[in-house]
């Protein structure tokens, strides 16, 4: 399903190197994959069927653009798709919701967005494409040379809306006939902790405090 | 029958938040008499202490009963105390009072256990909290019911009666025996740190406190149920409300008691507290708390009390015996007990109203 055999996976401890050569914390998108999570989940099955994902989508933007604008991050929006763009090293994110294949990275599994993308997410894509081929030694992001547009990575984001969120920073270089974000030239997985983790129980293990409260009654 | 005593007057009169003119204008007399009774000036005539008696909802037994030692408005920790009404202070106050009355009454029939808290004066709160953990052998443990906890440690553990509901807890020393007052109307979460809270006054402060105090003793509620090493260890790396919610219960504290004490703990960032917060509000959770506890109740009372109806003893006569309405002494132990107060042969005074809903305490 990723289409290139080429595609790079940093995932586990190679995630945090990586994400901080582009500039971001594993924390930074983990807050905001909550932040979406949360507010997918406290969606009414009264709202339309597509407010969860959009409004998940909004939150984990909004999330994401507050822990990174005071670091000097902007945000910009090229016709209805909001991006956060590091003026420093070029890199710009996106946000969007994935597919099952969404921090999978068994063989032959790779995420795809949920839903078809528009003319604007193409372009991205399309320009991430050409300026990969153009610059091959695309490892070393820094310094980019000035004539270099931005590179658009997608927070991928997918909630079996039950206890399973999985999220990865990626780097789509072609859309699928369906339209759909689907290959890759890098991955990068992210951990999300369980959002049902058991919760240990008090003190487990040891026996229980005992508390004497001795009330006798006087002769 | 005694003489009328003038400081009991005073007492049913704060303690039912009327003013002298109100229940003068009730017992159709002037301000000036209503306080010339209770400056022990004149005395009323046995049909007006009937009328007093009636407007107070007090027997009026309760008001030829010796006379009592107020207890002076400073001896009383408030919370916020500036926000507090003056009539709902003193209401408060006459509630302590008559807490004191009950604690004699219980005391003279019961041994309790014996008061063992340490004196903690001028320690910080988060070094307090250790100390008296390490005291108590509870090391980094999960404290399972705080108001047992006070009780083992030979504290008097009373509701706070429901119409004062400004009014989170308050403690105070009656003579050698340490008194909480716990406001039951509040969640089971917030009782616990309210408990916590009166906790420190009772071993760290024993002047008049102020906003000073009060912070510390909230810094010590926090510290104390929420042990540094172990809520640092069991947080998770990954900040989410879900995760919060459900982890909670270790402690059994509200969402944001857990959220403030980890942005204490500079475990959580500014941005994301402040986030945490925001999101609390926006879903409800301050005012109602989600995957709550369920509510903390006596022991002690209810070993009081079941002896005493072992020994034949109900409720009504208990009330008779103080002095009280029913009502009052229901009000005491409102929330602390499913059990003990059941009015089963409390006498035909109690309506059936009453009793369903005396079932739900």
């Amino acid at each position: 399903m990723n289409g290139t055999p080429e595609t790079q996976i940093f995932e586990g401890p190679l995630t945090a190197a990586r994400l901080s050569e582009l500039g971001v914390t594993e924390s930074e998108l983990l807050t905001a994959v909550h932040a979406a999570e949360l507010e997918r989940r406290s969606c009414s099955p009264l709202e339309p069927s597509t407010a969860p994902g959009y409004k998940a989508w909004a939150a984990g933007f909004r999330t994401l653009a507050e822990q990174l604008l005071p670091r000097g991050w902007v945000k910009t929006e090229t016709r209805g798709l909001p991006r956060l763009l590091n003026p420093e090293t070029r890199v710009a994110i996106a946000l969007v919701n994935g597919d099952d294949g969404t921090g999978c990275t068994s063989a032959g599994s790779g995420p795809r967005s949920k839903a078809p993308r528009g003319a604007q997410s193409a372009l991205f894509v399309r320009s991430n494409q050409l300026q990969l081929s153009l610059f091959p030694e695309r490892h070393e992001f820094r310094p980019l040379p000035d004539d270099v547009e931005q590179i658009t990575w997608w927070l991928l984001m997918y909630s079996d809306g039950v206890d399973s969120v999985r999220a990865e920073l990626s780097l789509p270089i072609g859309l699928g006939e369906d339209r759909r974000l689907s290959v890759w030239e890098e991955r990068i997985i992210l951990t999300v902790a369980s959002l049902s983790m058991p919760v240990p129980r008090a003190d487990e293990g040891e026996p229980p405090i005992e508390l004497e409260i001795p009330v006798r009654a006087r002769p | 029958m005694g003489t009328f005593s003038s400081s009991r007057l005073q007492l049913a009169r704060e303690r039912q938040r009327l003013l002298r003119k109100e229940l003068a204008a009730r017992c159709g007399v002037s301000a000036q008499t209503v306080s010339n009774w209770e400056r022990a000036h004149t005395v009323p005539s046995t049909e007006l202490v009937a009328r007093i008696a009636s407007v107070l909802s007090f027997p009026e037994d309760f008001f030829y009963r010796d006379e009592l030692d107020r207890m002076p408005a400073g001896a009383a920790s408030f919370r916020a105390r500036s926000r507090i009404p003056s009539r709902h202070k003193h209401a408060a106050l006459a509630a302590g009072d008559l807490a004191r009355e009950l604690a004699a009454w219980i005391e003279e029939r019961f041994e309790l256990p014996e008061v063992r808290l340490p004196a903690l004066h001028g320690q910080g709160p988060e070094l307090a909290a250790q100390v008296l953990r390490t005291e108590w052998l509870l090391g980094q443990r999960s404290v399972p019911n705080m108001i047992h906890l006070l009780e083992s440690r030979g504290v008097l553990v009373f509701s706070l009666a429901q119409d004062c509901r400004a009014i989170d807890a308050f403690s105070f020393w009656s003579g050698s025996r340490p008194i909480v007052l716990l406001n039951t109307l509040k969640s089971a979460e917030r009782s616990r740190i309210d408990a916590a809270h009166e906790l420190f006054h009772l071993v760290a402060h024993s002047e008049e406190t102020g906003k000073k105090e009060e912070e510390e003793a909230e810094s010590f509620a926090g510290a104390f149920l929420m042990p540094a090493d172990d809520i640092l260890q069991q947080v998770p790396p990954v900040v989410s409300l879900p995760y919060f919610i459900q982890i909670k219960q270790r402690w059994g504290v509200s969402l944001p008691a857990l959220v403030y004490r980890l942005h204490k703990l500079s475990r959580l960032t500014d941005w994301q507290y402040r986030s945490l917060f925001i999101e609390i509000s926006k879903r409800g959770y301050r005012t109602s708390e989600p995957n709550s506890i369920p509510r903390e109740r006596s022991a002690l009372l209810a070993k009081v009390f079941i002896s005493l109806r072992q020994q034949g003893i109900m409720p009504r006569q208990i009330a008779n015996s103080v002095g009280w309405p029913i009502a009052q002494l229901q009000e005491f132990l409102f929330g602390l007990g499913a059990t003990i107060l059941s009015l089963d042969g409390g006498g035909s005074g109690a309506s059936d109203k009453q009793r369903d809903h005396l079932r739900l305490v």
